[in-house]
């Protein structure tokens, strides 16, 4: 029986091993990592280009990778995509701002009455089961589909995650924390200064996070479907002309853009984590 | 035990706003201050619902919507999970994948129906595809994050026993993410849905309930399209439910067939 037992290092088993070697890269493992991340990217890369060499489809339909590149050059150097994603990011950044403060306004005020959440919790609940995107066909008659339309639904989808974060952050606050307030005698500003906003920060930081991400994926809907501008307009036209290889700089544009801004706002995350928002 | 049937008991208060809420609309549309085609009157949003119920073309659209949903999502379960099982459990395959993936993930999801249209034609595959995506990723996150954390002290024990690494698999790694892999097909589920919806509205061709919302709006008629809507957030609803049933029933049956035979 003790043969069969195979030895097991306790001190250092393999898979903690394995994380700890991945965190302390040393320089030859960090260009090894650059290298795997690679093999699939660049086997994409030759299928495509043995595709186009061998006509495999239409130039149309699949354009090569240079025609690609040559179009994202060209697009970068004319502006057409700066100036694409300027009014894509604009909406975003009116949207978001008009929903989040709705979000953080009504968030913080179920959050810190159990009344109001008692009357008003259970209707916003139930239209938190209706994805944004089943809600466009709605605004869309209510709104037209001028500049309101992009507003509202962006409003709409960063909403719900500000308001629930919030809610949770402001609910989750400690108790002891507003004992300490009691004690000291806080005024409702001073408890909201001192007490709610650290307590709730780190939540609403994540909602925004959230509120972000769906702002992004529904304007590209909307842009694609009613606008006359941004990136998602430019893309749908490109595509009906049958502009591929624009297509394709737009859905890297897109992509990218997200990547920043999740990037930003994991950043912020990490910044107003409970730990470092308490120092 | 009185707890939690007290806690269970429905709270008035949550249904006044909705009550409100019907009463400023009734009023509103009885004085005629709101345009009746926004505002739709409660009688014409009575008969515009039981006409869409008694409306085949409605029935034929959610049919289809339903049969395309399960078909992406069960493709896209299948091809998530078992690419997050290769990638969770070989540290190779991470990083050979993981890169790729997240950077594909970053895009929008609706941003590939340009793509996808272009290459598939307007119609059915590129929706199937469309709606595989949406599903793809939760599951493949969520079986990859679920083998990651598979407990060491189990595995420990698959190699004390000298399980060959299909057996660790099996017995130790899915039964230990099984959970995980759960709730990942769960999201993949309603991340489906919202795919299925959105493919069929902006490619709008074919059958589904996308198409039927969309031609709803064409047509002006707002009691239609708020029908839809309910319908849509209800379908979601009761497969998400149904689904969550099925894998509290299936879960530790599977995770104990897994250990006992």
């Amino acid at each position: 029986m003790i043969r069969a037992i195979p030895f097991v290092d306790i001190a250092n088993p393999p898979e903690l091993g394995r994380h700890a070697r991945q965190r302390s890269q040393a320089a030859p493992t960090r260009w090894l990592a650059v290298a795997l991340g690679a093999i699939v990217p660049l086997s994409v890369l030759a299928v495509w280009s043995l595709a186009v060499a061998l006509h495999a489809m239409r130039p149309q339909i699949l354009p090569s990778p240079l025609a690609v590149w040559a179009a994202g050059v060209d697009m970068l150097r004319s502006g057409d995509l700066a100036s694409a994603l300027e009014v894509s990011l604009g909406r975003v950044a009116l949207g978001l701002a008009l929903g989040s403060a709705f979000g953080l306004v009504a968030g913080a005020a179920l959050g810190r009455s159990r009344t109001l959440d008692a009357y008003f919790g259970p209707i916003l609940r139930a239209i938190c089961q209706i994805p944004t995107i089943a809600w466009l066909p709605v605004f869309m008659l209510i709104f037209g589909i001028g500049e309101e339309l992009k507003i509202a639904i962006i409003a709409k989808a960063a909403f719900l995650p500000i308001l629930l974060n919030t809610f949770a952050g402001v609910r989750t606050a400690s108790a002891r924390y507003h004992e300490v307030a009691n004690v000291l005698e806080f005024s409702p500003l001073q408890r909201l200064r001192f007490v709610t906003i650290p307590s709730a920060l780190p939540m609403i930081v994540s909602g925004l996070r959230l509120a972000l991400s769906n702002a992004w994926h529904v304007l590209i809907v909307v842009e694609m479907l009613a606008s006359a501008s941004g990136i998602g307009h430019v893309m749908a036209w490109s595509r009906t002309l049958f502009q591929l290889d624009v297509v394709f700089v737009t859905v890297v544009a897109i992509g990218v853009t997200g990547w920043l801004m999740d990037f930003a706002m994991r950043a912020a995350e990490r910044r107003f984590s409970p730990w470092s928002a308490s120092a | 035990m009185i707890r939690p049937l007290a806690r269970r008991r429905i709270d008035v208060r949550g249904i006044v706003v909705p009550l409100v809420l019907a009463a400023l609309w009734v009023v509103a549309s009885v004085t005629g201050h709101w345009d009746p085609h926004l505002l739709v009157p409660p009688a014409q949003l009575a008969r515009g619902f039981i006409a869409t119920l008694h409306n085949a073309d409605f029935w034929i659209a959610a049919g289809s919507s339903l049969l395309r949903l399960l078909t992406g999502w069960l493709a896209g379960s299948v091809a998530g999970v078992a690419l997050g099982l290769v990638v969770g459990c070989s540290a190779l395959a991470e990083q050979i994948g993981a890169p790729s993936l997240n950077a594909v993930r970053q895009v929008a999801l609706f941003a590939w129906i340009p793509l996808l249209t272009a290459w598939f034609g307007d119609g059915n595959t590129a929706e199937v595809i469309l709606i595989a995506l949406a599903a793809f990723f939760p599951a493949a996150l969520n079986t990859e994050t679920g083998c990651r954390n598979a407990p060491i002290a189990l595995r420990e024990v698959g190699r004390v026993l000298e399980f060959g690494p299909r057996e660790i698999l099996r017995r130790i790694i899915i039964p230990a993410a099984m959970p995980s892999i759960a709730s990942g097909l769960q999201i993949a589920l309603t991340s489906a849905w919202i795919g299925t919806i959105g493919a069929e509205y902006l490619i709008d061709q074919g059958n589904g309930l996308g198409v039927f919302l969309s031609s709803a709006r064409m047509d002006n008629r707002m009691d239609v399209v708020l029908f839809c809507i309910v319908a849509l957030g209800f379908i979601g609803f009761a497969l998400s439910t149904a689904l969550r049933l099925a894998f509290a029933a299936g879960t530790p049956a599977m995770a104990l067939a897994a250990v006992d035979d």
